[in-house]
């Protein structure tokens, strides 16, 4: 499977982080629209090491870089009535396979949080709608 | 260029021409021919050539990186950034889907005799079973086709054998012959009816819906061109009609019903209800692609599945996002917002924030990130940059020019 | 019918008495506004009124507008009344437009019933107003020198 993906870069070689990763279109092993790079995770090693370990999707996480107390509100609106339960969702880096204008991730959207509106809003509201699969 | 190609062109021609008029530009040429006959015709030009660049570029984008400009704005300049322009992207749609809506009531109304808030709901409801069950391709073509009965207004402007020398004097810019602020007013309503963001968010999506690739820039550059060229020729047959009616007459355009006189003036009984069919199909049009707008700006926003080609469950969020929008703005025609006073109101506001949502292209459309090789040549980023100019402008003056000559 | 060609032909006289005694610019400049609807609506009225005596355009429009118009022209009366009430010449002009308003009701009732050859009349007979701008700047220049 990483075979599909040889895009990321080397060892050594400069990974433009604000421009190629943060805010770019996510997109998974189906290649479905899994949402947008909100946040970024690193970790600082006790070696002093920055290492980057996941990238993150959630509208808190994004709010949260305009004004951290309305992305605050947000969590609090999502966990009290969200689908996703305010929760920010993370997907390890290894996972991230392609970055650029899109980043490809090496999982399968549907079995993770990042498509459980969709399937909610699904389940509860459009299926039932007729015409909804035509 | 093969036949097929051809083929498409005139296609996409014909619905540039068919799809040109919404509630805005009607209201607009037809204010600006009653109050300053012919004066206003430079200010339908330069926003034409404005919207024939700013219509190629994104059609460009999205054929070359597949990406739709609102993908392309959040990645290059952040979420942090593109919250506003898309927030207020959001206030101006409300408004205008709104007064669309309100276009589609008043055709109606004039059709059956019935309120035009009677027939909100029913609007509303036409326009979302037609995006639920629609595809693209219908929507863009079926409904801008029909819209090619907007050619009544080019037809009357003929018929009514305006003085040809003056309707030429009025493509040059002049000082206002009266009323100053009503006259730059109503130039910047115009620009702002003309130069809508919608177009930007809305051609770059309808690209990717058609699959557009390198070999469709051809294609782009001519539809963008030559379409809006003609299409531009309809919204100045309102403005000469206008000025042939209603001006001699000193009426003034008040509520829509005025406007349905300028048909009326050259057609008799048949321009009275060539105005409503024709107000009815183009605001029709335009309430289509504005709920769709609103889903494309927020699904691409937040990166979910979105098409219009797609089936409801396979974009459950895309379809409630225009769903919702359709419902909201439907409100404000159901509590019998003056749909005229609420579309004059809308493109001011338009006119307010085009600089956050046009700026963002110039930088963009000479990434090579996403465009190659195909990224701006210097004409056409120096005619981004004065559109940008004028769109700082416009934005600065709007609000105060809507306060002392808005009426 | 008398009644209306007396309006129509004494018309100017409110604006000649502007022109002349007028205490402040802004009731000229104010008239001049109310004037340029009003005379709008009177125009539409007249071409909708003509237009639907030809049968060009359907009743219910031609009753819709007509009302429209006479709402209008009341609340520009009643505007004009609220921001300089008082002038004699405000008054005079809004009772004037009342009465125009009230020959617009009229056409509306008398589409209602059909009666074609009144409203045309009517319609004809509905004045046309010249704006005031021209005054009310030719009287500021007049003050100043």
């Amino acid at each position: 499977m990483a075979d599909d993906f040889p895009d990321m870069p080397e060892n050594g070689t400069r990974l433009r982080l604000a421009r190629d990763v943060l805010d770019s279109q996510m997109v998974d092993r189906e290649h479905r629209q899994s949402g947008k790079v909100d946040g970024i995770v690193a970790e600082l090693r006790d070696d002093g090491r920055l290492v980057i370990t996941a990238v993150e999707n959630g509208l808190p996480e994004a709010v949260s870089r305009v004004s951290p107390r309305v992305g605050d509100w947000i969590a609090a609106l999502g966990r009290r009535w969200g689908v996703r339960k305010g929760e920010v969702y993370r997907i390890p880096f290894n996972k991230v396979r392609r970055t650029g204008i899109e980043v490809r991730i090496d999982v399968d959207a549907v079995a993770t949080p990042l498509l459980d509106w969709e399937k909610w809003l699904n389940d509860h509201i459009v299926r039932h709608i007729p015409g909804a699969r035509w | 260029m093969k036949p097929g190609k051809l083929l498409q062109v005139a296609l996409g021609v014909l619905t540039s021409i068919g799809g040109f008029l919404d509630v805005g530009a009607i209201a607009t040429a037809a204010d600006a021919g009653a109050s300053f006959r012919f004066s206003l015709l430079w200010v339908v030009l330069i926003g034409t050539i404005c919207v024939i660049f700013l219509v190629e570029m994104p059609g460009r984008l999205a054929a070359v990186s597949k990406h739709s400009y609102a993908d392309a704005v959040r990645e290059r300049f952040g979420f942090q950034f593109y919250i506003w322009p898309i927030l207020a992207e959001f206030v101006v749609d409300f408004l205008v889907l709104g007064a669309e809506i309100g276009g589609v009531c008043i055709a109606l109304q004039l059709l059956t005799g019935i309120a035009f808030h009677w027939w909100a709901i029913p609007v509303a409801l036409a326009v979302w079973l037609t995006a639920w069950l629609g595809t693209f391709d219908f929507i863009e073509n079926g409904v801008a086709l029909l819209g090619l009965i907007t050619l009544a207004f080019v037809a009357g402007a003929i018929v009514l054998h305006p003085p040809w020398g003056e309707v030429a004097r009025g493509f040059v810019p002049a000082p206002a012959p009266h009323e100053p602020a009503h006259y730059w007013f109503t130039a910047v309503s115009i620009m702002g009816a003309l130069i809508s963001p919608y177009l930007l968010y809305f051609y770059s999506s309808g690209a990717i819906e058609d699959g557009w690739g390198k070999q469709d820039l051809t294609m782009n550059r001519l539809v963008a061109g030559v379409g809006m060229s003609f299409g531009s020729l309809v919204q100045m047959g309102v403005l000469v009609t206008a000025a042939m009616v209603l001006a001699p007459r000193g009426i003034g355009v008040d509520q829509y019903g005025q406007i349905a006189l300028t048909l009326v003036g050259p057609f008799g009984k048949w321009g009275y209800y060539l105005f409503a069919v024709s107000l009815g199909i183009t605001c029709f049009g335009a309430c289509m692609e504005q709920a769709l707008e609103t889903g494309f700006i927020v699904s691409q926003a937040l990166g979910w599945n979105w098409g219009q080609s797609k089936r409801p469950v396979d974009a459950t969020r895309f379809t409630m996002a225009y769903t919702l929008s359709i419902a909201a703005s439907t409100v404000l025609m159901v509590v019998g917002i003056d749909p005229l006073k609420l579309t004059l109101f809308s493109m001011a506001l338009t006119a307010v924030m085009l600089p956050l949502v046009v700026t963002p292209l110039l930088v963009i459309m000479n990434d090579k990130h996403y465009l190659g090789e195909h990224t701006n040549g210097w004409v056409t980023n120096a005619v981004v940059g004065l559109i940008i100019g004028l769109t700082f402008v416009m934005a600065v003056v709007a609000i105060p020019l809507e306060y002392l000559g808005g009426g | 019918m008398s009644a209306l060609r007396t309006l129509g032909r004494c018309w100017p006289l409110p604006f000649l008495l502007c022109l002349a005694a007028c205490g402040a610019g802004s009731v000229c400049k104010q008239i001049a506004r109310s004037d340029k609807t009003v005379a709008s609506w009177a125009a539409t009225a007249a071409m909708v009124g003509q237009r639907w005596a030809a049968g060009d355009v359907p009743t219910s429009y031609a009753r819709n507008t007509l009302a429209k118009g006479a709402r209008q022209m009341r609340s520009e009366a009643a505007a004009l009344a609220r921001s300089a009430g008082g002038d004699p010449l405000v008054e005079t002009t809004s009772t004037r437009y009342v009465q125009l308003a009230a020959v617009l009701t009229r056409m509306e009732a008398l589409a209602g019933t059909g009666n074609k050859a009144e409203v045309a009349q009517l319609a004809a007979a509905l004045p046309t107003l010249e704006r005031l701008d021209h005054r009310c700047s030719a009287r500021g220049q007049a003050q100043a020198s």
